[in-house]
């Protein structure tokens, strides 16, 4: 019995092995904004959301599709999911209260403890399908329609009837019958319990015992080594009940685990949806493209973390690159460059997440891998350690890298003279293209733009940060030819305000 | 050998027969012509020693039994390599019985047997201490019953094996007729016949509370595998396994006990016919099947000590026996105890030859010290007496004459305090050596008199070795004085040696050569440049 929420047909897996640039990518992206917007506090969706997320690269068309199937659903219909997840973490925390059997090895203890835990899962249980069934008639999402079908066949009233009478046969309130074979040694072994139905007590009973038919002895209380040994007969004859019944626990544990896991992403994306709405910031379900021909189109697509810090709307870009492979960014310093770039990068993440995306629309063939290469803004006294250090992290990406793959450049190889940085660049970028990686390249190297501009591809567009009349940045970017110069004028008039 | 069960032990019967119990008589006089014991060609001595011989020590021999039995002392092995043997005729058979079991499938076979054995001692031992009637005799007739299958066993495995050799070939025609007899076919029947019914006994257990029930089983399906059955939709594979394993032993606490009991009470005729098992078949075990089971085990442990050796690299051989004096020869032989130290080790093992032909009976080694002398002497006695045990010898190609004694002199270091009482001790025991020795003895003499004036030892060594010529017998000597070689033509010269041209280091060589006091000396000296043509090229006039 699996949830299956996030995956047609996969666990989530939560302790999965990130990918090698995880770290990286949350850095470069900012995506810790994002990830403390969704968690909005919560430990256990702050430990979810960004596994699925870094996860997410490795999605394909039907596993999104399918998750943003569930979140529309969950939009829609957040109270029910609400309650799912509420109802999910009760019955985990539950086993705190009830259950016992770690602290002991004798069968009969995890038995016991086994039964009552199962009472009372088979209690959430049955809460969960009720709900499930009453309310969710009105999701549409093919997930949640076959996770309420799952609960309907698989916990029926019949099982949870036969629940009840093996649980109650299992609480050995007669005592315990088993079939024995002797076996070497006149010992007792391949002990097979038995059903039994003890005869009813009659309340004089108490007082008069009935007569116990066939041979039978009495263990004295104080015959402390005749416990234990009675005790020891008994766990091994109960001993593969209590394992089933204690794996069946656990399994339902891992359910009701699963579900709220699963149940913590679409609550996070609740949580980012809620708050870019708040901004007044357009959200948008991205049509996914598969893999192959370019597709590369946003309308008013913007930075969320930016949006989130700043709590308010940022502006927006509008892309067309489809068929285009190489697209170069250049222009005025704090024209929103990087900025651009980062909403290319977590646009793609999300969108392979499963979830909307910040832009009023996106379009995006999907991709198995995102790369970032930015410059790294400490260390700037060693200018030649430094571009060691950038070709050493684009060496560690060249391992990785495939085509179909996006990587995002920001500034790279400028840590060297522009005509070595611009030879550099553009043989690496050559490389890439050819192989079929879609790259983005935020550069203020002329030379290299310009050797790009000049081959007049159409598979490469060239954008630039521009300004309006008044030299204050509108953060637009245009498409454009690569000047020779950026804006670093203005800045500078503009700091030093002359 | 019988398993007396009041008292719990194996008897061997020469223990029994000072103890005045008599011996078994073999099932018929047919096996008693036939075979005998797997040690004795002509049936056990009528006395073994259990004390160690006197040469044991200086020979390194007690190191070398003491590896051999070790974890075997339920044999009680060590009276088998205390005595030796007299005539080549029982060395021969024991040598062809140890040839044989050099071979794995006759050796896996034996093997098999043997631990068979050890644990129906086991059970026999766990039955006499088990408190409780039932459980008793039913581990009397697991016991038994596994002394049937073990002996068929054996009997089936070396049917199917070529022997060749007298004692084996014997022995499984012993055991042909053992298993065929009225004795073994009866006991194995029944014992087999009271297995399978208490095999099939079931019975239903109920407990409540402290009251414990036995009824009439009343078969159900196995509730588990309905409970199983029930949850399998929350089944998945690498589940956590909740089971805490019920380990099986043999014991039985006084709650199984009373069951048992209430078992009984179902199935009385079948619990009356183990009973009478029990009584009726107290000495089950044959005298000769247990004497094999122990005697074998002399051949085992000599050859996984022989084999532990041989993995390093160095021979062994079964030796040629002369009952006359003749030639007596070793190629390539070692000392065993050392070998064994240095194959733990790993360490390479130096190998020595050696050769007495015609009328030569003395070998004189002198030769630098740690140069391997005293190691060299120990070989030699080593050989003769592993040889008369029957076993496997150190080296390839030996023979040794067949002797009445071996008598051994070494250096007593103890002693050194008191030099007077020392030397005077030296003497008695030289003195007692010469009157008990004879023609047929074996000498093995090492560094007397070290510890007196060279004067007198070379007084004293001359008058010895006028006793050994008279002797006649076979005597390796270690001594300094190498002159002593001059006194007879039956002595000959062995050195050990040294690296040529580095004196200090050692090549553990003894070879035969004629006594050159100077060789040593000049090769320390031309190390050292001071020889007469180097002075004389050194020194410029």
């Amino acid at each position: 019995m699996k949830p299956h929420l996030l995956y047609p047909d996969q666990d989530f897996n939560i302790k999965a092995a990130m990918p090698w640039n995880t770290v990286v990518l949350s850095k470069d992206l900012e995506l810790q904004v994002l990830f403390d917007c969704m968690s909005g506090g919560d430990e256990l969706l702050a430990e979810v959301v960004p596994g699925v997320f870094h996860s997410s690269v490795e999605n394909n068309i039907t596993t999104i599709l399918y998750r943003q199937a569930i979140l529309k659903d969950c939009i829609s219909f957040r109270e029910i999911v609400q309650e799912i997840y509420d109802l999910s973490f009760a019955a985990i925390e539950s086993r705190k209260s009830s259950w016992l059997g770690i602290f002991t090895s004798h069968a009969t203890s995890v038995l016991s403890s086994s039964v009552s835990m199962m009472r009372v899962y088979a209690g959430y249980l049955l809460r969960l399908r009720t709900m499930a069934v009453e309310q969710g008639k009105k999701f549409r999402s093919e997930g949640f329609l076959q996770f309420i079908h799952t609960l309907q066949i698989e916990l029926d009233d019949a099982y949870f009837d036969a629940i009840e009478n093996n649980l109650s046969q299992l609480s050995l309130k007669s005592g315990i019958l088993t079939a024995v074979r002797l076996v070497e040694a006149n010992k007792g072994g391949g002990y097979s319990l038995q059903q039994y139905e003890g005869k009813k007590r009659k309340w004089w009973h108490r007082f008069f015992p009935p007569k116990i038919e066939g041979y039978y002895f009495n263990i004295h209380p104080r015959d402390e080594s005749g416990i234990q040994a009675l005790q020891q007969i008994n766990d091994e004859i109960v001993s593969r009940a209590a394992n089933t019944l204690a794996q069946s626990n656990d399994h339902i544990l891992q359910f009701f685990t699963l579900l709220r896991q699963e149940l913590a992403f679409y609550l996070g994306c609740l949580n980012l949806y809620d708050k870019l709405k708040a901004l007044g910031a357009p959200v948008a379900f991205p049509v996914v493209a598969p893999p192959g021909s370019p597709v590369h189109c946003a309308k008013a697509l913007y930075d969320p973390c930016l949006a989130l810090s700043m709590s308010k709307q940022v502006v927006g870009n509008d892309l067309s690159a489809d068929q285009c492979r190489l697209i170069m960014i250049s222009g005025a310093n704090q024209g929103g460059k990087s900025t651009f770039l980062r909403s290319i990068g977590v646009a793609q993440l999300m969108m392979q997440s499963g979830m909307f995306v910040a832009a009023a629309e996106y379009r995006a063939n999907i991709t198995n891998q995102v790369f970032t290469h930015f410059k790294k803004e400490e260390d700037h006294t060693m200018q030649s350690g430094k571009f060691d250090e950038e070709l050493s992290r684009m060496n560690d990406i060249a391992s990785h890298i495939r085509p179909g793959n996006l990587i995002l450049f920001n500034e790279s190889f400028a840590a060297t003279n522009e005509r070595e940085g611009s030879e550099i660049a553009s043989q690496i970028v050559t490389a890439l293209i050819e192989k079929d990686i879609r790259v983005f390249f935020v550069t203020h190297l002329y030379d290299l733009a310009l050797h790009f501009y000049e081959k007049k591809s159409r598979e490469s567009l060239f954008l630039r940060a521009g300004r309006l009349e008044d030299a204050g940045r509108d953060f637009k970017l245009k498409e454009a030819a690569p000047l020779p110069t950026s804006y670093g004028p203005d800045l500078y008039r503009k700091i030093f305000d002359d | 050998m019988i398993y007396e069960y009041a008292t719990g032990t194996f008897v061997h019967s020469w223990h029994r027969e000072k103890s005045g119990v008599v011996k078994q008589q073999p099932l018929s006089n047919k096996y008693f012509m036939s075979f005998q014991s797997i040690l004795y060609k002509n049936g056990p001595p009528d006395r073994v020693s259990e004390n160690m011989p006197a040469f044991f020590t200086d020979l390194h021999l007690d190191q070398v039994v003491d590896k051999m039995t070790e974890g075997k002392d339920e044999y009680h092995l060590k009276p088998f390599f205390y005595t030796g043997l007299q005539d080549a005729d029982s060395i021969l058979y024991r040598q062809q019985v140890m040839k044989e079991l050099e071979s794995p499938d006759i050796r896996l076979c034996v093997e098999t047997f043997a631990r068979a054995m050890q644990q129906i001692r086991k059970m026999l031992q766990h039955s006499r201490n088990c408190p409780y009637p039932y459980q008793r005799e039913r581990l009397f007739l697991d016991a038994v019953a596994r002394y049937c299958n073990s002996i068929g066993l054996l009997h089936q495995q070396l049917q199917a094996l070529p022997l060749k050799s007298d004692g084996l070939y014997a022995f499984r025609q012993y055991l042909s007729d053992y298993i065929a007899s009225e004795i073994f076919t009866t006991i194995n029947r029944k014992s087999e016949k009271i297995l399978n019914e208490l095999g099939a006994v079931t019975y239903d257990l109920h407990t409540e509370g402290l009251t414990v029930r036995v009824l009439p089983c009343q078969p159900q399906p196995d509730y588990s595998e309905v409970t199983e059955q029930l949850y399998s939709r929350f089944r998945v594979p690498g589940a956590k396994d909740y089971t805490k394993p019920f380990p099986f032993t043999t014991d039985m606490n006084h709650v199984e006990a009373e069951i048992l009991k209430g078992v009984a009470t179902l199935f009385p005729e079948l619990f009356q016919s183990l009973c009478d098992f029990f009584t009726s078949n107290q000495n089950f075990t044959d005298d000769f099947v247990l004497a094999f089971d122990r005697e074998i085990q002399f051949y085992i442990a000599c050859l996984h000590y022989c084999e532990k050796i041989k993995a390093h690299g160095a021979p062994f051989c079964y030796p040629e026996i002369t009952a006359t004096a003749g030639k007596v020869y070793a190629h390539e032989t070692f000392d065993i105890a050392l070998a064994y130290k240095l194959a733990e080790q790993n360490q390479p093992l130096v190998r020595n030859d050696f050769m007495l032909s015609g009328e030569e009976r003395v070998i004189i080694v002198s030769g630098p010290n740690q140069g391997g002398k005293t190691t060299f002497a120990r070989t030699f006695g080593q050989l003769h007496y592993l040889a008369c045990l029957g076993c496997p010898v150190p080296g390839n190609a030996v023979q040794v004459v067949l002797f009445d004694a071996i008598y051994t002199h070494f250096e007593r270091e103890e002693d050194i305090a008191t030099h007077r009482s020392k030397f005077e001790e030296d003497l008695v025991r030289i003195h007692a050596i010469m009157q008990a020795a004879s023609g047929q003895s074996v000498i093995i003499l090492n560094e007397i008199f070290s510890s007196t004036t060279l004067q007198d030892a070379l007084f004293l060594c001359r008058k010895i070795m006028q006793h050994l010529i008279r002797l006649n017998a076979y005597c390796i000597w270690v001594t300094f004085i190498d002159e002593l070689v001059t006194l007879s033509d039956t002595a000959v010269s062995m050195e050990s040696t040294v690296v040529p041209g580095n004196p200090a280091a050692r090549t553990f060589k003894v070879i035969r050569k004629a006594p050159d006091g100077m060789a040593y000396a000049l090769s320390i000296a031309e190390k050292y440049r001071v020889t007469y043509k180097q002075l004389k090229e050194r020194i410029h006039s």
